[in-house]
């Protein structure tokens, strides 16, 4: 017998379901169409809005059938149920009409009609007659901030916003109110909703309750824009989003199922951030300076020239960027040659990555993916919290911390999907999620164990950890062994747990000892496996070009050496101590910087070329995970900017130093960078069958792009041709392949009958499993390890009398292009230090208080925040926010009150 | 021992006495069943007992309260907290028995949860009072400071090795907070919404831990059956019933009030011997046997007896078995939308068909009512009664809605469609 599977028939067809799903789950992985709308993929069932009501039948015999909520019933082996029964097809109809008697029809003033969950379901049970006669319950609406507009009125009371917000992400400042009809989706009072994970419940509501204000202000119909499939720029997890384009102007991003990274859920960094595309701080075009502070705008032909010109010397450096791509950073690389580029990231940052890299890649750690993350059954965080760094991670490490273990459902019989009574098993019974790090975590609420220390400590605990599950691996004394005793208790009991890490605060050293704990669990016997936190969307890519750090560049230039300086995409005022980089720039004889948006670096340059950015180009990124993923380029226009390694090479042939007829399109240069670099091979793979066959290409236009004579036939009845990019396996036009074939490069979820993110369902393998297709990008490290020795504890930095500052990143305001979106920037925080209270008193200071901090040569101005749990001696700084200058974090120095008014 | 009592429940209720304290109710053969049983007996023998005495639940649904019972995991199965809750969100329309046993007698009260709770070895229990019982909170709070005082409360009780605290909890107002679910959900500071089931609460209950709830009356007739045995107990019933019952009627009768009478008893010897039956120039045309959430019974069935069983096969429910009488001078279909306007209100909004589905009916029926009615307003109310029926919507608000709607079309139809003919209501 096949334990695996098990057949139902359904109105006399048979499907193939597995033990342990729904019906619901099992109808629409066989593409049977059940309408729904209070279940969710991600949240399970509730069975709150009856709306997927099916008649079962209890054996051959049985003509009358029961009617059952096909989200709240199990599969069993040989079940008959119907679908397409009259009674329970008259009672999905009514249902429809019941949360319609409340809804106010304004479908073509709405921004989600055309792709509403509820519009499809209204159709699927092909409701169509009114016949409720009174009045509709009418709601004030709120303002919840700046990413999302409300609209109450058309609620229909599916619960999925707050079962959401509340409790898949942990939201306490929104929920429902009210009673009976009078129920209301909302906050206590307007106000900015504070979860960094909001933005989702424009996709999870079925219907228009929550739009996307950004989108909604420069609105397209679904079927109006071109969309693409890409990867978020704003942090290293590299979510999968489709991003969409009207007339060359950017309109929104959406999630990109992929069930290995992000799910269904974006953060509001990744939703919001990319608004920074249409932001002013945009460099457009060329500029050339011209004696002193004068610039000059130049043709772009002349600017690649004045390139060519300058790679005709020698002392010429390249410093690439952890947010370019591997194709801009490798033709950087190729143009200047290896001995002369340089990865642009500070010693803190380089450290960190290149032991990144010898974990993953030499010592072929087992790394864990954001999926493996959410499904193992403990985890331990050390160093840095993942939600201002990773914060879609963070969300997968919270639903770990949320769920009853599997053996508490197991013991109660109760399915993972039946989600209340799945979370209230919760009690007392959580999966250990354990925390270790300096400051407090947004996920404390949710851990077994959370525990703020010094990085010290933090770092004798993850070694000592090791040494108490094998007492081979180096052996250092915890300095709470009672804390290490729980810990390891914990992890020893779970099969597959996953070690998070980051080295923000700690450093790379902690990296080490998270690596000996996995090699101790593993040799023990479990499945752990490691998953290191690194800052940029590309960093593991710069760091596989194997570059020295940006202080190596300081001092080739200072030194001489470098004479001609090629700066690709980075703020380098980010990432160094203003004194020594303007140091530096002064003393090379040419500075050029190529970039999508205005920087200090820019304004510093005197040649400064505006490049395409991420979603003006074909880019390849490799994550945390080292997952290589493939972005297309998305925004077209007639006016759109070149994307780097374009003008690289074009620069590069021009002065001999690539060989002529190299890189003629992108497959060539990916070729190229395979070749060159043996440990980025798979990026041939990462789309290898993608069809060059015009007519194979998946159509990047919708199958209702047909308005694009219309829309604008006030101005010109013609029709202009689509903007093509040969480069990309996306066609042009709407004709093009059937997508599922090749759903790994589908640019969005759209299936007939189904116009809504849900069309995602008609993707899938299984409901909420794998792509049809598998999921995209290839993971370049093939992590097994168990043979690798463990590592010896690197020597601890010594206590300092000064404040010791560590790095404290925010998910709004530290991360570079995000903060130029202009939805973003209206969610930063003033920059703060934040100080636990002995400390405060001790230097006489209140939260609110403004301070300046002086790390080494550089001062910057904070407000002190009160924060309990830092140890003494400890303030977290943040970082990162736009027009502050780079600081070497972690780093010791002084706090000093500022008196008078701030202003 | 004193005298074996026939009307168990409310024999130590005086009408207009304040109730007994602890030492008066220990002289009327109080807390006996208590000293005999903490550390004595065998608590799966109390639940064995309870199982063999017919008991069951007098909130409305019947079910056996001993298999409720049984289905608590033991404490080797599931260490840790575990709870008894006791129901006393009386919010039923019409409904007023539990009222009389939380203010008229604290202490029997207080004695079934600590026999109740022994039973299914729970540690904490807690009574959820409806909040406007304000005396009865008053009253419960003195005896549970009397029991604690008295060491029948607290830590190791009697030195039995049991330990059993009680907490008194007022309602905010939900009519759904009587549903055992939601009522934990309330309990535990959430909305008070349903959970589905399974889990049961036996499992999966108040925080997730093994729970059990019972309504009031239900705990109360624990002590008696401890103390006096399951035959006796058996033997109190009529007509092939066990036990006695708090019935009530209100409505035009002459005396309308609670009494505790044989299960069994016939709705008309309750209307007619106990309540004097119909006031002068009203007769009576039907009966809601047991609150707002069961169907009519018509004025040719008042001989039939007042169990369950017997009221399931006349087609509507015993419920709490505290009846509302409709008579000749009041509209049905004003009576009718009243109670339906109750309903919608009282929806937690969770179930679609319910949150949106039971404002439709009252607005239909307001509108049958006052004369704007359409034809196609029967056929629609006649749908509602089966798509806001049991197994239809999450809970049984609805369905217990829609009972008073499903038999009012049913008898009472030509009264619906003379409304609508005629544009008035006949009665005003």
């Amino acid at each position: 017998m096949d334990l695996n599977h098990l057949d139902l028939t359904v109105d006399q067809i048979i499907i193939t379901a597995r033990p342990g799903q729904n019906i619901l789950e099992a109808c629409l992985s066989a593409q049977q169409d059940i309408p729904y709308f209070c279940w969710h993929p991600a949240l399970g069932s509730v069975g709150a809005c009856r709306q997927c009501a099916v008649k079962v039948f209890s054996g051959p015999e049985d003509q009358t059938g029961q009617i059952v909520m096909a989200c709240m019933t199990p599969v069993t082996p040989g079940m008959r149920l119907s679908i397409a029964d009259p009674a329970v097809a008259q009672f999905r109809d009514r249902v429809i009409e019941f949360v319609l008697t409340n809804h106010p029809h304004d479908c073509p003033v709405c921004e989600v009609g055309g792709e509403c969950h509820l519009q499809d379901m209204t159709a699927l049970v092909k409701h169509d007659e009114r016949r409720y006669r009174f009045t509709k319950r009418t709601h004030l609406n709120q303002n919840l901030g700046p990413f999302i507009r409300h609209e109450m009125n058309r609620c229909i009371g599916c619960y999925r916003c707050a079962r959401f917000y509340r409790d898949y992400a942990g939201g306490r400042d929104f929920g429902v109110f009210g009673s009976n009809r009078n129920i209301y989706f909302g906050r206590a009072e307007s106000g900015t909703l504070e979860s960094e994970f909001a933005g989702n419940l424009v996709e999870v509501c079925p219907t228009g309750v929550f739009v996307d204000k950004p989108f909604s202000a420069r609105f397209r119909r679904k079927w109006d824009m071109r969309a693409t499939p890409s990867i978020c720029p704003h942090c290293a997890v590299g979510c999968n989003i489709t991003v969409q384009e009207r007339e060359g102007e950017f309109r929104r991003v959406t999630n990109r199922y992929n069930e290995t990274l992000n799910g269904y859920f974006l953060c509001d960094r990744g939703r919001f951030g990319t608004g920074f595309l249409e932001s002013d701080a945009r460099l457009r075009g060329a500029k050339r300076r011209q004696d002193g502070n004068t610039t000059v705008a130049i043709e772009l032909a002349e600017a690649r020239a004045d390139l060519a010109a300058r790679l005709n010397h020698d002392g010429v450096i390249g410093i690439g960027s952890p947010r370019a791509s591997l194709e801009a950073n490798f033709a950087l690389r190729a143009v200047v040659g290896a001995d002369h580029f340089y990865a642009g990231v500070s010693d803190q940052d380089a450290a960190v990555l290149d032991t990144a890299i010898r974990l993953m890649r030499d010592h072929a750690m087992p790394i864990a993916s954001l999926a493996d993350t959410e499904n193992a059954d403990a985890a331990l965080i050390l160093g840095d919290d993942p939600s201002d760094i990773a914060p879609r991670l963070a969300l997968s490490l919270r639903q770990l911390g949320q769920r009853a273990t599997t053996e508490t459902l197991a013991a109660r019989q109760i399915p993972a999907w039946n989600d209340t009574p799945a979370r209230l098993a919760a009690e007392g019974h959580r999966t250990p999620l354990m925390i270790a790090t300096p400051m407090a975590t947004r996920l404390d609420d949710c851990a077994a164990i959370s525990r703020h220390l010094t990085p010290n400590a933090i770092i004798a605990l993850a070694f000592a950890l090791a040494h108490r599950l094998d007492d081979t691996a180096p052996g250092v004394a915890s300095d709470d062994p009672v804390l290490a005793g729980q810990i390891a208790g914990l992890l020893c009991h779970a099969a597959s747990p996953v070690i998070v890490v980051g080295g923000n605060t700690c450093g790379s050293a902690l990296l080490l000892g998270a690596a000996n704990l996995v090699i101790a669990l593993r040799r023990a016997g479990s499945a752990a496996r490691l998953l290191i936190m690194l800052p940029e969307v590309n960093s593991v890519g710069l760091g596989l070009l194997a570059a020295k750090p940006l202080s190596a560049a300081l001092a080739a230039m200072t030194a001489g050496t470098a004479k001609r300086v090629i700066v690709l995409e980075n703020d380098l005022h980010r990432r160094a101590e203003v004194e020594a980089l303007e140091w530096a720039f002064a003393t090379v004889d040419s500075l050029c910087v190529l970039d999508h948006i205005e920087t200090p670096t820019t304004g510093a340059a005197d040649l400064a070329i505006g490049v395409g950015s991420f979603a003006d180009s074909d880019c390849t990124f490799v994550n945390l995970e080292g997952r290589a993923q493939r972005g297309f380029k998305a925004i077209f226009s007639p006016a759109e900017p070149p994307q780097s390694w374009q003008v690289l090479r074009d620069a590069g042939l021009d002065a001999g130093r690539i060989a002529s007829g190299s890189w003629h399109n992108h497959a060539a240069l990916i070729e190229a960078i395979t070749i060159a670099i043996p440990s980025l091979a798979g990026c041939t793979q990462v789309w290898p069958d993608a069809p060059y066959d015009d007519m194979q290409r998946p159509a990047t236009l919708p199958h209702r792009y047909s308005g694009r004579t219309a829309v604008n036939a006030d101005r010109n009845v013609r029709e202009p041709k689509p903007f093509a990019n040969p480069d990309s396996p996306l066609g042009t036009t709407m004709e093009g392949a059937v997508l599922r074939a090749d759903s790994a490069l589908v640019p969005y979820f759209w299936s007939p009958g189904w116009n809504s993110a849900q069309a995602v369902n008609k993707y899938q393998s299984s409901i909420g499993g794998q792509l049809a297709s598998g999921g995209a990008g290839i993971l370049l490290f093939g992590g097994s390890a168990g043979h690798t020795g463990y590592f010896p504890m690197p020597p601890l930095v010594p206590p300092s009398d000064q404040t010791v500052f560590l790095p404290v990143t925010r998910v709004f305001g530290s991360e570079e292009l995000s903060a130029l979106s202009p939805a973003v920037a209206a969610r930063m925080s003033a920059p703060s230090v934040s100080l636990n209270p002995q400390e405060a008193a001790r230097l006489a200071l209140t939260a609110g208080d403004r301070v300046d901090c002086t790390i080494g040569t550089t001062v910057v101005s904070r407000v002190v925040s009160i924060e309990a749990g830092l140890a003494n001696g400890i303030a977290g700084l943040t970082i990162g926010f736009p027009g502050e200058a780079g600081l070497n974090l972690p780093g010791v120095g002084d706090i000093h009150a500022v008196s008078g008014d701030p202003s | 021992m004193s005298a074996i009592p026939t009307k168990p429940l409310t024999r130590n209720i005086t009408r207009g006495e304040i109730p007994l304290d602890i030492a008066s109710y220990e002289r009327a053969d109080g807390y006996v069943a208590v000293r005999d049983t903490l550390g004595k007996v065998d608590p799966a023998a109390i639940v064995q007992m309870i199982t063999d005495s017919g008991l069951g639940g007098c909130g409305g649904g019947g079910f056996p309260t001993g298999r409720k019972w049984q289905l608590m995991p033991t404490r080797a199965q599931r260490p840790g907290p575990r709870y008894f809750v006791v129901n006393a969100d009386e919010m039923e329309p019409g409904t007023f028995k539990d009222r009389l046993l939380l203010e008229g007698d604290p202490h029997q009260m207080i004695e079934g949860i600590i026999l109740s709770a022994y039973a299914v070895q729970a540690d904490v229990a807690f009574i959820f009072v409806r909040g406007e019982y304000v005396t009865a909170i008053e009253r419960l709070n003195i005896a549970i400071a009397q029991a604690a005082a008295a060491g029948l409360l607290g830590a190791n009780i009697f030195g039995s090795g049991y330990n059993l605290s009680i907490q008194v909890h007022g309602g905010a107002g939900r009519y759904i907070c009587g549903e055992e679910t939601a009522l934990l959900n309330s309990l535990e500071g959430k909305r008070a919404i349903p959970r589905s089931k399974p889990p049961f609460p036996q499992i999966n209950g108040l925080w997730g831990c093994p729970t059990i709830v019972n309504n009031v009356e239900t705990v109360c007739n624990v002590p008696h059956i401890v103390r006096y045995g399951t035959d006796w107990y058996r033997g109190l019933g009529a007509n092939g019933a066990v036990g006695t019952k708090i019935y009530g009627v209100s409505g035009r009768v002459n005396r309308p009030g609670t009494f505790e009478l044989p299960m069994g008893t016939s709705m008309r010897a309750m209307i007619d011997d106990c309540a004097g039956g119909m006031k002068d120039g009203y007769r009576l045309r039907a009966v809601l046997p047991g609150g707002a959430s069961t169907g009519f019974l018509p004025e040719d069935q008042m001989d039939v007896p007042m169990t369950f069983a017997d009221m399931a096969k006349r087609g509507t429910r015993l419920g709490t078995g505290t009846a509302i009488v409709l008579d000749d001078r009041t509209c049905p279909v004003g009576f009718i939308a009243n109670l339906q306007q109750f309903f919608a209100r009282e929806s937690c909004g969770w179930c679609a068909p319910c949150r949106d589905g039971l404002p439709w009916v009252e607005r239909t029926l307001k509108s049958i009512e006052t004369g704007t009615g359409v034809a196609r307003d029967l056929d629609i109310l006649t749908e509602m009664t089966d798509n806001l029926g049991p197994g239809r919507t999450f809970c049984a608000l609805a369905p217990g809605a829609m009972a008073s709607l499903q038999s009012g079309l049913k008898y009472f139809g030509d009264v619906f469609r003379q409304h609508i003919d005629s544009r008035a209501c006949p009665w005003t």
